[in-house]
Order: structure tokens, then sequence, then C-alpha cells
């Protein structure tokens, strides 16, 4: 979409986006006079909501894919995935000078805090859901993740 | 009873009458004159400042600025139920955490007059000067809120803290997303929230709001001298503490209501009205990459939608936004908000 001489008006555009939103389309792209405008609406995760639509689906991390693979298999072992409960940047400690909440073979209960998500400038403690040993971290400090991807690998005990 | 004394000299000054005699108090407390004289000794040495006149009684000279138990006397369902004062601490936030592990009531509000280790978002430090401004938490158990929710307590917390300001000073502020107050372009106040639980449980949140009020430019930390500005600065008068504290306690009590309804229209379309970034051409970065675009409405969460200069739509929840031009385009905007408020943003 141009600058300079552009016809789409912002009311267009949120009458579009709300088109978009209350309908079944995925993607909609809109041309006029050389302008180029392209809605394009997440495939969300349960949970989420249309307002909360992303324009581009993120990219499935290593983490989905070996979800997917060894549920079964984790569930047999009991191995319980802690997944992020929202959007957000995944930190693993509380400041970027402080040590991290936890390390791989770090022994952990309920309640106690794995990592902060920040989102909407919120510092959310994500705490541990089972008592257990950390078997797996996911994700790398400081990297953005999105609702229900998985954060840790925690082996009950 | 010391909280219960801050209330009555309080209430005489805002009745006008200003002086109690030691007499009256007694009567009402039901105590001796002596032991009167003894509490308003250890009020002196909370910082109030009693002046004692023969004949008239006594009079809490700096009613505005203090911030005992008892002085900020507001109606509220919950926010400040229990309320303390800190003559000094860390941080409130550290303390509310503290107080979260070992077992507090929802809507405990904790006031520090002097925080020795004030922070701000991932540990960066937070100046304060004691006497001058405004350093509170409020700690919050919410039952039944997803996790996912706890993003509203942004748009919450910074539309309370504006409209109190605005109330009390009269000031304009800009609110830029998701929550800085800005006074003429300079930061007059931070919002630290931290919250904890897992996938479906809130378990808390904690509120942390730090003001400058009543600083004057030599008072402003040097670190921050050319980015922060106080309520005196911007207004050219002094404005009272306890006022201000108690609007701003009065405010988050009636969103924290909808809040644990379940519900966020209202504080939704407040945020839309103040939220100064609408509207605008701003950058930001997106995936470690900087990107331009405007800003053209608030989602259900508070996040930020933009739609590129490329015509992709996107939703910020994160990282720092700029915005290209100082004045945003009326006309575009108005519509904007107007179809952002039909359009049912409690979704």
């Amino acid at each position: 979409m141009e600058k300079d001489g552009c016809s789409v008006k912002i009311e267009d555009i949120q009458m579009l986006i709300q088109a978009v939103q209350n309908s079944d389309l995925v993607e909609l792209i809109w041309e006029e006079n050389g302008s180029r405008l392209v809605l394009k609406k997440a495939v969300l995760a349960q949970g989420a909501d249309a307002m909360g639509a992303r324009a581009e689906a993120a990219p499935r991390t290593a983490g989905d894919t070996r979800q997917g693979q060894e549920v079964a298999q984790e569930a047999a072992e009991g191995l319980v995935t802690i997944e992020a409960p929202m959007v957000g940047t995944f930190y693993r400690a509380p400041a970027p000078d402080a040590e991290p909440y936890v390390e791989v073979g770090s022994i952990v209960e309920v309640g106690q805090p794995l990592c902060i998500i920040e989102a909407m400038k919120i510092m959310n403690e994500i705490e541990s859901e089972v008592n257990g040993r950390v078997v797996e971290i996911l994700v790398e400090n400081a990297q953005p993740v999105e609702y229900g991807q998985p954060l840790f690998i925690i082996e009950r005990i | 009873m010391q909280e219960r004394i801050v209330a009555i000299l309080t209430e005489a000054v805002e009745r006008g009458t200003a002086y109690v005699s030691g007499g009256d108090i007694a009567r009402q407390l039901g105590i001796s004159r002596s032991a009167v004289w003894k509490h308003m000794e250890a009020l002196r040495g909370g910082g109030a400042v009693v002046e004692a006149v023969p004949g008239k009684g006594y009079r809490l000279t700096n009613s505005e600025d203090v911030l005992l138990p008892g002085a900020v006397n507001v109606e509220t369902k919950v926010i400040g139920r229990e309320y303390v004062y800190l003559p000094e601490i860390d941080s409130t936030n550290s303390e509310a955490k503290r107080r979260i592990r070992a077992g507090c009531s929802d809507g405990l509000v904790l006031v520090a007059e002097n925080q020795t280790q004030g922070r701000g978002r991932m540990g960066r430090p937070w100046y304060s000067v004691a006497g001058k401004n405004l350093a509170f938490s409020v700690v919050l158990f919410p039952q039944g809120i997803p996790l996912s929710r706890a993003s509203l307590l942004t748009p919450m917390s910074s539309v309370a803290v504006y409209r109190a300001i605005q109330e009390v000073t009269g000031l304009s502020l800009e609110l830029k997303w998701p929550n800085d107050l800005v006074i003429a372009g300079r930061k007059a106040g931070g919002i630290l929230l931290e919250a904890g639980g897992e996938m479906d449980h809130l378990r808390y949140a904690v509120i942390g709001i730090g003001i400058n009020v009543n600083l004057t430019q030599r008072e402003i930390p040097a670190a921050v001298a050319d980015t922060a500005t106080s309520l005196l600065l911007a207004g050219g008068k002094s404005v009272s503490r306890r006022q201000l504290l108690g609007e701003i306690l009065v405010h988050l009590d009636k969103y924290y209501a909808e809040f644990c309804s379940g519900g966020s229209q209202s504080i939704l379309s407040e945020y839309v009205e103040l939220c100064s970034t609408l509207g605008k051409e701003i950058t930001f970065l997106w995936r470690g990459q900087e990107r331009s675009g405007r800003a053209v409405s608030i989602a259900h969460d508070g996040a930020l939608i933009v739609i590129t200069d490329s015509g992709e739509m996107l939703t910020l929840r994160a990282g720092d936004v700029h915005c290209l031009q100082t004045s945003g385009n009326r006309g575009s905007r108005s519509p904007v908000l107007r179809r952002a408020r039909s359009s049912g943003l409690d979704s």
C-alpha cells in the first residue's frame, strides 16, 4: 500500500478487518489503483479468538512437531509438556543479569516459576503444574512464543 | 487507633474546620487526652506535621501529603480494603510478592514513602524521592480468570491512573500504547505489572505504580533528567498525593470489578478513547526487523492492531512503538474509534 496517492481510507481498512473477522475467509487481497492490501487471518489455536488474529502464523517450531510425534510416548513415560498460555516473549530469568528460574535437571514443585512470558508489558511468571524434573527447555531466551507452544518438558516425580 | 486519628484530622481539613480539640478526639475514640497526645507524637514520627494550638486543638498541616492509614479514605469494594503504609522498603512490588508467598488479601495496597531499590521492567531501576512521589503496589487475586486475560491489566491500570491524574490535576496527558503516561513528551509515571499462574489460572497479579508527583526539576535524578517530568512541573502547582492515590484506587476498584466478572467493555472503550497511538503512523520492531505502519485498532486483549505499509495486518503485544507524527489525523481516527466501539471489543 503506497502512502502517497493511496485511495484506501483507514475506515475502509477497518471495515475490511471486520468483514474478514466475521467471515470464514482466511485471506483477503484487495487491489485498487495500484494499491494492494492483504489481510490474512491466522488459523488460531483453541482459546484465542478472532480479534487476536495475526496476519502471519508463526513458523512452526521444532517443539511443535516433536510434541505431535511424541505425545503418546510422553504420556507413557510420565512426561508433562508445559505450554505457553499466551502469545509473548519468553524469558528464562527475571532480569537480564539474574540466574535462570530453572535449568535442565532442576527439580520443580507445583507453583514454582519456570519462566516469564512478557506480553503487553506484563511479566507473567509461568508456574509448574506438576512436581518433577526439568527434562528439556524448548525455547531460547528472549524469543517470541505462540499460544500453546511447548516450553518445557517435565518428568513427573 | 492511629488510623482513626489520621482519619479524624484529615476529615477536619476536608470540612474546612481544620482544628480538632484533644477533648473531642478523646471522646470520639473513648481514650484519655494524654493518650491522644501520645498518638500525635507517634504520627509526627511517621511524617505527619501535626500542629497543636492551645484553645483550638490539633491540625494536620501537611494533610495532602500524608499517606498514613486513615488518610486515604475512599469507598472501594476490594482495592485498598487492606492498606499498609511502609516508611521505607526495597520495592513495593518485591514486598507484594513476599506477602503473596506469606498469604495476604485480594486488593491489598502497599504504599511506600521511600523505595531503596525501586524497579521497572526487567529489573531496570526506578528512581523515587521520599515524600514527593507516589510509589505503591496493588495485589490482586482474581478468581476463575485464565492467565491469558492478565494482558487486560495493562489497559485497566493505565486508564485508571490516567483518569485519576486528569481528575485531580486537570492536566492533559498522553497515553502511549501500551502504558506510557506522558506529559509534553516526558514520562510522568510508570506501571510495572507482574502476574503469575498456570494456563487456566491467573493466580495473582501485582500492579506497581510510580508517579512523579511533586518533584522539582532539581529533584529529578540526573539519569532521567531529560526524559522525566512531574505533575508539579507540568502543571505549575503541587498536587495532593493523598487525593491522587485515593482516586487511583477508586478507578482501579471499578475496573477490577469488571475484570473479575469476565468483562472488559468499559476498560477497552476507555482505552481506545485515551490511547494516543491510535490513528498514527508508527515504527516498531517485528521479529527483529524494523517495520512501519498505521495503528488502526485495539484488540480484545489490549494489543495494538497495525496495518503495515505493505498492507499486512499485524497484532503487536510487545516491543516499543514510536510515533512518526506528533499529532494524530483526527479525520481518520474518529471513524476507527466508532467502529471499534460498536464492533464488540468485549467479544
